[in-house]
């Protein structure tokens, strides 16, 4: 790889931020795979859209009003799916996700004029991001890394069976209202540094496709977070020389390599 | 004989239908309880209540602490196999990792060996779950119920999708176990063979208690008509016994 590209110091904030979010992202993203709410990450990044602009329009920090927003949602989906287990989860989820994205419109369009920094934080340009964005970016996967270490065995234990778990002490519904807050903070928080597109896609893609070719639970851990910080890397690196979107080409990169584990899932298979 | 379960007029109720009227019994310390009854007659909905997995109203104990307050610290002297499993086989997980997730004094190096010995499954450690044998997984659950050396098992149709002579070795596994650690085990069954060989009191459940009792006092003809209806009479394998 030329390094000439790491002369320019947009492109090492991009780097740094980059690996950090997109390693804190999959790493939270072993458990969205395996608890199967992939929809659920989709969701939520539009409920920080709808949070942002409320933010914007209530004139209160967007990114504080994207957690607010995203994590109240994030907590009704759970609520009312453990009050009214006869709603299709990816029914209630669906509704969420339609009715926050119309909000968010509706909300800008109370807005006067255009807001061009608006976009910047919905489309949050991970080329663009200033010094202070990778210091966020620090904080939020020091945070991660930690409750991940803190709780991964009863999340692991609600994600293999929840009465087992229930029985052997672990309060379930808690655990799951700390999950869905959990990944709805870090979704928002995530945002602003590498946008909308991106922060779905690192939270699904790099663990599933780990879960692809992965004989334990370790080695899934260790690959998502390979999968996620390759796919940032070659992206970046990759859109520098393109002149292409760089979240858009680091998306493109991480469904590379779950193009690739699926097909070495396929053949170890055969 | 000190009780390990007490239940008094446990009443449950789910989605608007009464599942269980005024149900009451105690299991003493050390039994093999077999609940028995036709499909649908709240069997697995009665073993539920008692782990307090579900809301009931009425009283249910297990060792002494009521089922819905049942913490870690009682929890670790429970160990539960539920019926089928819900679980995503795609999952990579090795039996080691899910043993040892599970496993609530972190200081016994061994347990997950232990536990797999106690069932003839050493040689499944490293296997990934997703690969294993219905009967495979079935010892696994039953290593994973045994792994914080419980005092009491709740095992829901444990051998169900496994052959007969797989049920056969598992119950022969669980009567070892009862004898060699003193366990209580509840159980529910469909396969009154079993009940019969294996079990040193029976729970007749068709929504309220039809009766308890050993079974061969238990199990009348009159309370096999009220659990099963005319048409159902039972011919225990007294040969066997």
């Amino acid at each position: 790889m030329n390094i000439e590209i790491l002369q320019f110091a947009f492109m090492q904030r991009a780097l740094v931020a980059g690996v950090l979010t997109g390693g804190a992202l999959s790493l939270l993203g072993v458990f969205v795979v395996l608890r199967k709410s992939a929809f659920f990450g989709d969701a939520v990044a539009h409920f920080a859209f709808a949070g942002v602009a409320l933010g914007f329009l209530l004139a209160v920090h967007p990114i504080a009003a994207a957690v607010a927003v995203s994590v109240v949602l994030a907590l009704s989906i759970g609520y009312i799916q453990q009050r009214a287990p006869a709603q299709a989860t990816d029914t209630l989820i669906g509704i969420f996700f339609s009715g926050a994205a119309a909000f968010g419109i509706f909300l800008i369009g109370l807005l006067r004029g255009y807001r061009a920094d608006l976009f910047q934080f919905l489309f949050g340009d991970i080329i663009a991001i200033a010094y202070a964005d990778v210091l966020f970016a620090l904080a939020i996967s020091a945070a991660v890394l930690l409750i991940f270490v803190l709780l991964w065995r009863p999340l692991f234990k609600i994600t293999f069976n929840r009465e087992v778990a229930q029985v052997s002490g672990v309060p379930v519904a808690l655990y799951d209202y700390l999950f869905l807050a959990l990944l709805a903070a870090v979704t928002a928080v995530s945002i602003k540094i590498i946008g909308i597109i991106l922060v779905p896609a690192l939270l699904v893609v790099p663990a599933a496709a780990a879960k692809n070719i992965s004989k334990s639970f370790r080695q899934m851990v260790v690959y998502a977070c390979a999968f996620g910080v390759a796919s940032v890397i070659a992206g970046l690196v990759g859109s520098f020389y393109l002149n292409t979107a760089a979240g858009a080409t680091v998306v493109l990169v991480s469904i590379l390599f779950f193009a690739v584990t699926l097909m070495a899932r396929r053949i170890s298979s055969h | 004989m000190e009780n390990a379960i007490s239940v008094k007029n446990l009443n449950v109720v789910l989605n608007g239908h009464r599942v269980l009227a005024d149900v009451s019994f105690d299991v003493s310390a050390g039994s093999i309880a077999a609940i028995v009854g036709p499909n649908g007659s709240g069997k697995t909905t009665l073993m539920k209540a008692m782990l307090g997995l579900i809301p009931y109203q009425g009283e249910s104990a297990v060792l002494g602490v009521p089922s819905a307050a049942l913490n870690q610290r009682v929890a670790a002297r429970i160990g539960y196999v539920p019926q089928r499993l819900d679980f995503d086989r795609t999952m990579p997980v090795t039996v080691a990792e899910l043993l040892d997730v599970h496993l609530l004094d972190r200081s016994r190096k061994n347990a997950a060996h232990e536990a797999l010995s106690a069932v003839d499954a050493r040689d499944l450690l490293p296997k990934m779950i997703g690969v294993l044998s219905g009967g495979e997984f079935q010892r696994v659950l039953l290593a994973l119920a045994l792994l914080n050396k419980p005092d009491i098992l709740f095992l829901d149709e444990p051998a169900a999708g496994v052959d007969i002579e797989g049920a056969a070795e598992f119950y022969a596994r669980l009567q070892d176990l009862r004898a060699q650690r003193h366990i209580t085990i509840v159980m529910v069954s469909h396969d009154m063979d079993v009940v019969f060989r294996h079990a040193t009191t029976v729970l007749c459940i068709n929504h309220v208690l039809v009766c308890q009792g050993a079974p061969s006092d238990a199990l009348t003809p009159d309370t096999m008509h009220a659990l099963y209806g005319p048409e159902h009479a039972l011919y225990p394998h007294k040969e066997k016994r």
